[in-house]
């Protein structure tokens, strides 16, 4: 067997997990992208964060934009890079076109002098990593791809004879198709990453694709990604939870006894429950109960809510008896109420881990989770719940999830079958038409690891909160909304 | 006219460009006609001044504008356009 290649983090945030490990070291990989794909931010950043967590020098081979320009635009990142210029963490090896005078070739060359500059550069501050950006300068100002290859080939040689290990970003001009504009500049490198900007109803969203990691392993397919000022680009890698275990068998109260009865004691500490139910249901109100439940238990609890305002929020919780004012004063509750329009899937799943990390609740709801669904298209929505799921069982946080169905009685919402596989223990809120009234039903469709009641209960709601009394007898049909009633009742024979 | 040429180390082309340059400088009329030759191995920050990349590479610093050319210089008829000069061949059948 193989010993495993060496890896190097590049400390860029999601990076080194859907990496699995980070780089390989002092091998070359190729950024590819099309213009404006971040490739320069990364670029920046591999150095950045290079110095800031590792401790490591880098050196920045800019062929395109002029070491002035970068310093201005990557200061918005909170990258102070004349800072580590001065501290010999950083150089500069200025390659960009000088102006009017542009080369003329009259004969055979090589890159001798590029390489000669690198050297010395990285020998000065005895760099750890580079930056090459990018390529595509190159191959326009020298013409002859055989050549300019051949060149490559020997600075990325020299690169991995000094221990460094570095990036090179080329440019692409579709997002699919060919990975580089000029059709050579993958072979040049070991590994090859894409960086991809399209359209998607509407909406720009970002991915970044490990495509080639020679001779290790790392997570295939497309991850989001976002960039923001004061941090630079973020990775979010997805796991997949589904086949997981659960690793606690410690049960907590969903804070409904009447429901914890028919999940036989309540539910899994870090397990993530889903209601489902059409408007008006209860949803809320069982998101509201469950955040009560936990703060009588004494744990932290944490809301987000995109559908309602705090004030009516913080209203109806009053009418149901639950004083969310006093819960928050006591530092044991956290509301926060946000338009799920205001920002991108991508960054709905980054500022909510934030506060996750910064809050360090033991319970939390999402109310609801279809009001996120509009804000975003279908694919970023499927891996904000997997990549929020998988955040919140590693941390051991008990989650509560709602969602609304789109029609009154019956049916079923698309967030269901979106998330349903994900989530251990499903609920379900139905509308039910029985003697010309509508009543609602309700029923633990699901609970991973655990026996559950499975008959169909009453759930009556009043002004005061909720109730969950008798099942329904001799009905069938009533998930449908349109029960039928068994004809042994009808007869009035029954009993 | 004021040329600096960089060069690495002793390979074919930078050999073969230090002898076309000098052939050039010494075809040139006039007495202040100079050729500096720089070894970018031997001295890596006045390439990095510079900005060269590749070698062997002739500036004409001198006068201006600035001109630029890449190469072992072999292909001496586009070397002498670039630099209008009038070509050799011209200057030879005139004399």
């Amino acid at each position: 067997m193989n010993t495993p290649l060496e890896r190097l983090l590049t400390g860029i945030e999601g990076l080194d997990s859907i990496l699995e490990g980070g780089l390989t070291r002092n091998r070359s990989t190729l950024i590819a992208g099309t213009s404006g794909s971040a490739k320069t931010v990364l670029a920046v950043q591999f150095l950045a964060e290079g110095i800031i967590r590792f401790d490591e020098p880098g050196i920045f081979v800019t062929l395109e934009e002029s070491p002035d320009d970068l310093r201005k635009n990557m200061a918005g990142f909170g990258w102070d890079i004349e800072k580590w210029e001065r501290q010999g963490k950083w150089a500069f090896v200025d390659a960009s076109p000088r102006g009017s005078e542009q080369p003329v070739i009259a004969g055979e060359f090589d890159f001798g002098a590029l390489i000669a500059r690198v050297k010395h550069a990285a020998g000065k501050i005895g760099a750890k990593r580079a930056s090459i950006d990018t390529l595509a300068a190159i191959f326009i100002q020298f013409k002859d791809i055989d050549i300019v290859r051949r060149e490559l080939l020997l600075l990325v040689e020299s690169l991995k004879e000094m221990d460094i290990t570095s990036l090179i970003t080329v440019e692409r001009l579709q997002e699919y198709g060919s990975i580089s504009r000029f059709g050579v500049e993958e072979f040049v490198t070991d590994n090859v990453i894409v960086l991809r900007n399209p359209m998607e109803n509407e909406r720009r969203r970002r991915t970044i694709e490990v495509l080639k990691l020679r001779g290790a392993n790392h997570n295939k397919g497309e991850f989001p990604f976002v960039v923001s000022t004061g941090r630079g680009i973020a990775a979010i890698p997805l796991t997949s939870i589904e086949l997981k275990q659960l690793s606690s068998k410690k049960r907590v109260t969903s804070g409904n006894k009447e429901l914890d009865k028919m999940c036989s004691g309540g539910v899994f500490r870090d397990s993530v429950i889903l209601i489902s139910g059409a408007t008006g249901t209860g949803k809320t109100l069982f998101a509201t109960q469950f955040l009560h439940g936990g703060v009588q238990q004494g744990e932290r609890c944490l809301l987000f809510a995109f559908e309602e305002s705090r004030d009516q929020l913080f209203r109806n919780a009053d009418e149901w008896g639950v004083d969310f004012r006093e819960m928050e004063k006591s530092g044991l509750l956290k509301v926060i109420c946000m338009y799920p329009e205001v920002r991108g899937l991508e960054d709905h799943l980054l500022a909510m881990r934030e506060t996750i990390e910064e809050y360090k609740p033991h319970r939390m709801a999402v109310d609801s989770l279809s009001a996120l669904e509009r804000a975003g298209h279908p694919r970023g929505f499927r891996e904000l719940i997997i990549g929020l799921t998988s955040y919140i069982k590693t941390k051991e946080i008990t989650g509560l999830f709602t969602a609304t169905t789109s029609t009154l009685v019956g049916g079923s919402s698309i967030t269901e079958s979106h998330i349903s596989t994900i989530t251990d223990t499903i609920i379900l809120l139905r509308y039910v038409e029985l003697f010309g009234q509508i009543k609602r039903g309700i029923t633990v469709l699901k609970m991973r690891g655990s026996m559950h009641e499975k008959e169909i209960r009453e759930l009556i709601i009043n002004e005061t909160g909720m109730k969950i009394h008798e099942p329904f007898r001799q009905l069938v049909g009533v998930l449908s909304g349109h029960p039928q009633v068994l004809p042994e009742l009808l007869d009035g024979n029954h009993e | 006219m004021k040329f600096r040429l960089f060069i690495c180390d002793s390979n074919t082309s930078s050999q073969l460009a230090i002898r076309n340059a000098q052939s050039l400088v010494s075809s040139l009329d006039g007495s202040d006609n100079s050729l500096e030759i720089i070894d970018v191995l031997v001295n890596p920050e006045a390439a990095e001044q510079a900005r060269i990349l590749a070698t062997p590479t002739l500036i004409k610093e001198e006068p201006t504008p600035v001109r630029m050319l890449v190469g072992d210089l072999s292909d001496m008829a586009r070397v002498r356009a670039v630099l209008h000069l009038p070509s050799k061949v011209k200057e030879e059948s005139s004399r």
